[in-house]
């Protein structure tokens, strides 16, 4: 057990410093320290926090394997309940690395879980990463029915992100006043420290310009977004010269799914920029960067 | 302890105040006696006041589960600001409440004043986008 507490403290407490990939030796010896000891459910949380601190390094490679090995852990000791936060993650990380067939496997799985466990809080959260994975892939209506349906009292997920979407899902499927419905609401729900609100502010940027763009406001669209890129150039720096790029942006009582990249928003929003004045923009609103 | 409260009404939707308080780095564009914004951590910042570049001053802006607020603390001079935002028609209305810690009470006057034009500056920037003038 010493092992495990102080490999487990060791690990978090490198985290918190933004040294990512030196947390993993620490989180990988607790693991299996603990594993040793018979006790799955704490391993669940070794590995979970070292997969989060791949993703945060850009390992998603790295951070599957650790999944892997804490679903390994935990598999037929009947902690379902934490299985289930592992397939998000697993979804989660395959969303980053592209690899959406697989990403939608994870989310599904997860959604049959909860539909086992019959927790609604459980449900939503499955039909959020659903719902995020319909929507890189440009299947509009059915990113905006899932991300609805999981903006139920206690789902663990971030509300104001999860309205965000659910807005761009609505402007990128021609409906922008159902869309700036949903971003009123954004601003009206509370906020917590791990919604990272400074964060919110260039996501928000985004889907203004998103709404004006579905209103044909050209203009007004790329001044949006403009200044979204330059939310998430701003956020960048100042977290750059807190130590590291994501020291700040690693929840870590929500291992690998509450992590902001802002190098992969601030690349969407570039993104978006770019169909947007470009002379080849021709599906408008369908350009995603997943 | 004293304290004062203090409203104003912006004709910029609550999405583009709310950009404006949640983004601290944005704070010298509005606040006023803000000259520069060290974000160092989420929630956390150092603020340089107008003039004093070598004073560097502590803050954290903080939110609140259950309450639509946001705070912003004075970890130096423990001044402490509830901001809070409402839609009103196609608007918003911005409140404050301040509250001064006794050992400071001798600022009260000027952070009312402060507290004015920045709520003023605050509607401007939402509103156009810019500044107001000198």
């Amino acid at each position: 057990m010493r092992t495990y507490d102080v490999g487990h403290a060791r690990a978090l407490a490198l985290m918190r410093r933004g040294r990512f990939v030196d947390s993993y030796g620490p989180s990988i010896a607790a693991g299996e320290a603990i594993d040793r000891a018979d006790r799955p459910d704490l391993a669940y949380g070794c590995w979970a926090n070292a997969a989060s601190a791949a993703t945060a390094a850009g390992e998603h490679d790295r951070a599957l394997e650790f999944l892997d090995r804490g679903m390994a852990a935990i598999s037929g000791r009947g902690l379902q309940s934490l299985e289930i936060h592992l397939l998000a993650a697993r979804s989660f990380v395959l969303r980053g690395l592209g690899r959406f067939q697989e990403a939608r496997s994870a989310a599904e799985a997860e959604h049959a879980l909860a539909a086992q466990l019959a927790q609604p809080e459980l449900l939503a959260m499955a039909s959020h990463d659903l719902g995020l994975i319909a929507l890189d892939q440009c299947e509009y209506e059915r990113a905006a029915d899932l991300l609805a349906e999981s903006l139920i009292d206690g789902a663990p997920i971030s509300r104001p992100v999860t309205r965000l979407a659910l807005a761009e899902a609505l402007a990128r499927n021609g409906q922008p006043d159902r869309a700036a419905e949903q971003l009123r609401a954004t601003v009206l729900e509370p906020v917590r420290t791990s919604d990272f609100p400074a964060a919110l502010v260039p996501r928000l940027a985004r889907v203004q310009g998103l709404i004006a763009l579905a209103h044909d406001q050209t203009e007004e669209a790329e001044r949006r977004i403009a200044e979204s890129i330059g939310g998430w150039e701003r956020l960048l720096k100042q977290t750059v010269r807190a130590e590291s790029l994501t020291t700040v942006l690693a929840d870590l009582g929500r291992p690998v799914v509450g992590l902001v990249e802002p190098e992969h928003e601030l690349s969407r929003a570039r993104a978006d920029l770019h169909a947007l004045t470009s002379s080849t923009w021709k599906g408008r609103s369908n350009a995603v960067v997943p | 302890m004293p304290s004062f409260h203090d409203t104003t009404t912006s004709a910029a939707p609550p999405e583009d105040v709310w950009k404006l308080l949640y983004d601290p780095s944005r704070f010298p564009d509005w606040w006023a006696g803000i000259e520069t914004v060290e974000v160092t951590s989420d929630g956390g910042y150092t603020m340089y006041p107008d003039g004093y570049p070598d004073f560097p001053m502590a803050q954290l802006l903080g939110t609140h589960l259950d309450q639509r607020l946001v705070t912003v603390s004075c970890l130096v001079s423990d001044l402490r600001f509830e901001w809070r935002l409402e839609p009103i028609g196609d608007g918003t209305r911005v409140t404050v409440d301040v509250e001064i810690p006794d050992a400071e009470a001798h600022r009260l006057d000027s952070q009312r004043e402060i507290i004015r034009t920045s709520m003023n500056q605050l509607a401007q920037l939402a509103t156009t986008g810019q500044r107001l003038g000198p």
